[in-house]
């Protein structure tokens, strides 16, 4: 498994994120637009799941015409993401809150799972009316996985350098 | 300037959050939450006054919304980066990107308040009047987002 990160930390892609000047700042940047994109979006179907915002507005809509804006943002997140895994792979294994934010992305795509398959299965029954408790729980365990997610990518960049995490 | 600043970095605030690195990492990441919900914000409401998304839908229910979202968000990151931006208030004034970011808040901030919320909010805008105030938020909180995070590495 190391000898794996150690040859991922060797490639083209991890040479331009460590090493370059302003290669680690870009991918960053990149990254940080993809989650303007990707969660940015997605809270308002949360919300809206939740009964905060928007609610005269059907969910089906709202949930059909956001989603395309968010999964762009999740694949450039995701590229992005990856890219900066490969810079830093060893650091990052070794790191709490990697793991923490891998756990979070891991439920909160669990979440969105089961929502689709169970709770969305029934939308046609319930929206237009105060939205249900399983549609509620996917709203708000969906924003604080993602508030997980961005607060530990923020405590890795606190940590990982420093050995702290 | 210089000497509002001095006074600034060594005050009771700047010097609890200067050597508590949990607390500045805890900090930044609500600071990137409410850029988050700005810049979406931002998106879903301009992409709606625009013309792009959501068009069968009122403008005041999906703009109207998401430009209210935007205030908690702004309230977020401006709270949160004004309690990071202390303890380091004559480094970071010093800097290019710090100032363009500076620059583009005060833009988008007398845009937003001024303009934008009561655009985004109104029952029937102008066609042109919405796309240009649409088009113009979007680019506004997005440079800001892209500042922003490349400020935030050279700390």
């Amino acid at each position: 498994m190391l000898e794996i990160l150690q040859w991922l930390e060797t490639t083209p892609i991890a040479l331009v994120v460590r090493e370059s000047d302003w290669g680690f700042h870009y991918v960053v940047g990149v990254h940080i637009m993809g989650l303007a994109f990707a969660v940015g979006t997605l809270v308002w179907i949360d919300l809206r799941l939740m009964g905060v915002v928007m609610n005269s507005c059907p969910a089906a809509i709202l949930q059909r015409r956001l989603l395309p804006w968010s999964l762009f943002g999740f694949a450039v997140m995701l590229a992005s993401g990856l890219a900066l895994f490969i810079g830093f792979a060893t650091r990052a294994v070794g790191n709490t809150f990697f793991w923490l934010k891998m756990l979070a992305l891991v439920l909160a795509a669990v979440n969105a799972l089961v929502y689709h398959r169970i709770t969305e299965r029934r939308i046609a029954q319930w929206d237009g009316a105060p939205p249900p408790a399983m549609a509620r729980m996917a709203g708000i365990t969906s924003l604080l996985l993602w508030a997980i997610v961005i607060l530990c990518g923020r405590m890795m960049s606190y940590t990982m350098f420093t050995g702290a995490g | 300037m210089n000497a509002f600043f001095a006074w600034l970095q060594d005050t009771t605030l700047a010097h609890s959050v200067a050597h508590d690195d949990t607390l500045i990492a805890l900090l930044s990441g609500l600071h990137l939450i409410g850029m988050t919900v700005t810049a979406g914000g931002a998106l879903v409401s301009g992409l709606r006054l625009s013309g792009v998304l959501l068009t069968e839908r009122p403008i005041r229910e999906i703009a109207g919304a998401a430009s209210r979202g935007m205030d908690f968000g702004l309230a977020l990151s401006f709270a949160t980066g004004f309690v990071l931006f202390v303890p380091r208030a004559l480094s970071a004034a010093g800097m290019g990107l710090f100032q363009l970011k500076m620059a583009l808040l005060l833009t988008a901030i007398l845009f937003h308040v001024g303009w934008y919320r009561r655009l985004a909010r109104a029952a029937a805008p102008g066609a042109l009047a919405a796309r240009l105030g649409g088009v113009l938020a979007i680019a506004l909180w997005l440079a800001i987002a892209l500042v922003g995070s490349l400020f935030i590495l050279l700390e």
